[in-house]
């Protein structure tokens, strides 16, 4: 064994390796001292039919020196070199160097990690007798980083390709509110927390925790819930990347539980884990419009964008004075681009039963129109308080099932209704909850200092209800999930007024609440 | 005449592998199975077959114990290892007699692998 192990070296071979091999003996700090003296080629014929001329300058060095072996791997160095000894005859070497303890080596070098891999040959003399095993070291370190950037690449495909299907597999409005609603509940999330860290700053404001307060009330409750509905939702639609991003968000801010008031660098980490999540949303809303472009694919965009033209030249003319026929031509045209309201209003049966589900409610929506098709911008318009109106409906109006039975009231219904007259349009909302008392939306306004007592008194009851329309009214002391920090129906009316319309509101305690809006019509009177 | 071969395995599933590619792939007749090294030693001496694979982690007798043994009784068994075990152990099987060894996974799927099993059997048979 020791003629083994005596002939075991490292050969370095100079010129006879690629580049990359050479790097064995950076690797080698002591590879000066334990040279050996050159290897001569004729004193090892199998060597040199192996290696060539270059033989000559092959460097032996003993193993363990090279390789750096502690001695538990020099043992099994040992115990490796027993069985080759044995075994090298009738054992293909395959087999053999492939049991050798040591098949790579790691090293790390200022920055660079170094990997390496080592490949083994057996020299043999002309009686096959072994004289010496070579170990080959092959830099394994960029074939590793090519593989790692792969994986990575190949990583994030799969995530853009989840995120593809997700979007491709929910319809477009049911993504789009999924995108809005996630949008308001990551800003709340940024709100609380930047208010948090804000509040931390302040003199005497050391160790007012995060989730101090009651449960329902502390800053880190109102974050996890946002987080926790953007998880859930990005979960079902099939957002997984959000999902995961939601997910560490979670785990950061229930780390900060434990710890108190949290560590600084945890702080920093949710930070930066709550702008990831902004980041990410943009790149879905972006792939959004990309795949979907706002809801249609570029033909139907471009085809839409053409009869827009044809139907407003149409909706355009004076017809009054034309042959009938030529005038029920262009009012035809005029109505190309026109769909069913019961199309139209599929976004917000969505967003209802998005909602009602979140909730914990159940809601049926019911649409009726007493015209056929209508304009496509009939509702978009109004787009901002449909979705204010019917969120705060759901959130406010609608009981909990609980509540419901108790009163004696079956499931719970919305009801949307269109309705076309001669020189407009009315839009009524109305659900059958718990209703409002026009009496106590007055004493509200009054303790929110919203109106004075002798303001209240002077308004009638459709007055009273109105004030809900006002900035910062709010029913509740706390904002909900859904809606409630008071400015939802602020936005609402706002936003019917922009467009030269009215805002009505009409309810009685326990029987309902009926929002009306009131347009003018779309594209000229003679339509519809 | 058909060569033959015990298969020993702890795993059942990896004994029906095993004994399918003996005998779909490489024409061998499979003369019994066992699952422990007792086993493997009665076994060996029941059917004296041409090979007997051998895992080496397994209740009652372990691979190397059934190696030896069965080594000590019959010097010219050709013993082959199917472990997962590739460290002193495997080299140790192989120091007192075991003619190879082939590494599990068992992966059957794989063409290297398959390769790697009839060239480790056609070298053990034509050993003497």
């Amino acid at each position: 064994m020791d003629a083994i192990s005596a002939g075991f070296f490292l050969i370095h071979l100079d010129g006879t390796v690629t580049p990359s091999a050479a790097l064995a003996e950076t690797l080698l700090p002591d590879s000066g001292r334990a040279t050996a003296p050159a290897a001569k080629a004729s004193s090892t014929p199998a060597m040199a039919s192996a290696t060539g001329a270059s033989a000559a300058r092959a460097r032996r060095i003993p193993l363990n020196l090279a390789l750096e072996l502690n001695a538990e791997q020099e043992a099994q160095f040992g115990k490796w070199l027993k069985l080759v000894g044995l075994r090298h005859r009738d054992l293909r070497w395959e087999k053999l160097s492939a049991l050798a303890p040591l098949q790579e080596l790691r090293s790390v070098k200022g920055e660079e990690e170094i990997h390496v891999r080592l490949s083994y040959r057996k020299l043999e003399d002309g009686n096959g007798d072994l004289t010496a095993i070579a170990v080959f070291a092959n830099d394994a370190a960029p074939s590793r980083a090519m593989i790692r950037q792969l994986e990575e690449e190949r990583q994030r495909h799969k995530l853009e390709i989840r995120d593809v299907l997700a979007l491709a597999a929910n319809p477009p409005e049911t993504v789009g509110s999924f995108l809005d609603d996630a949008r308001l509940r990551l800003e709340a999330a940024r709100w609380e927390w930047e208010g948090f860290l804000a509040a931390q700053k302040l003199p005497g404001a050391k160790g007012a925790g995060l989730w101090q307060g009651t449960a329902e009330e502390s800053a880190g409750q109102h974050l996890f819930r946002e987080l926790h509905m953007v998880k859930g939702n990005a979960g079902a639609f099939g957002f997984e990347s959000l999902a995961a991003g939601a997910q560490e968000s979670e785990d950061l801010l229930e780390a900060l539980k434990h710890s108190g008031a949290g560590s600084e660098r945890t702080r920093a980490k949710l930070t930066a884990s709550l702008a990831g999540l902004r980041t990410q949303l943009e790149e879905l809303v972006r792939a959004m419009k990309l795949i979907a472009g706002e809801g249609q694919d570029a033909m139907t965009r471009i085809l839409k964008w053409k009869l827009d033209r044809l139907a407003a030249a149409a909706g355009g003319m004076e017809t009054a004075k034309l042959d009938p026929a030529l005038r029920a031509l262009i009012e035809a045209t005029a109505k190309l681009a026109f769909l069913s309201p019961a199309y139209l209003v599929r976004k917000y049966r969505n967003l209802v039963e998005r909602v009602a589900h979140n909730l914990g409610k159940r809601v049926t929506f019911r649409v009726t129109s007493n015209t056929g098709d209508v304009h496509p911008e009939s509702f978009s318009r109004v787009d901002e308080a449909l979705v204010h109106i019917l969120r705060n409906m759901v959130d406010h109006g609608i009981e909990s099932p609980g509540e419901r039975e108790a009163g004696g009231k079956g499931e719970a219904e919305i009801g949307f209704e269109y309705v076309a007259e001669e020189d407009r349009v009315f839009l009524r909302i109305r659900d059958d909850g718990r209703g409002m008392d026009p009496a106590a939306i007055a004493q509200r306004g009054i303790d929110l200092g919203l109106i004075t007592r002798a303001e209240a008194d002077s308004l009638d009851d459709v007055g009273k209800l109105s004030l809900i329309f006002l900035e910062r009214f709010t029913t509740r002391d706390e904002a909900g999930m859904v809606s409630g920090r008071g400015l939802g129906l602020a936005l609402a009316h706002r936003c019917v007024s922009d467009r030269g319309g009215n805002l009505y509101v009409y309810s009685r305690p326990g029987e309902g609440t009926r929002f009306a809006i009131e347009l003018p019509h779309l594209g000229g009177k003679s339509l519809l | 005449m058909d060569k033959t071969v015990v298969i020993v395995d702890d795993s059942k599933f990896q004994t029906m592998q095993l004994g399918r590619f003996f005998s779909d792939v490489l024409g061998f007749k499979v003369a019994a199975t066992g699952e422990n090294g007792e086993e493997a030693v009665e076994m060996y001496k029941a059917h004296k077959p041409d090979l007997i694979t051998m895992d080496l982690t397994m209740p009652k007798l372990d691979g190397r114990g059934a190696l030896a043994q069965i080594l000590a009784e019959f010097p010219q068994a050709r013993v082959l290892v199917i472990s997962a075990v590739k460290g002193p152990l495997l080299l140790e099987c192989l120091a007192i007699g075991a003619k190879s060894y082939v590494e599990k996974p068992l992966r059957f799927d794989r063409e290297d692998f398959i390769r790697d099993f009839k060239a480790t059997v056609t070298e053990i048979l034509q050993s003497a």
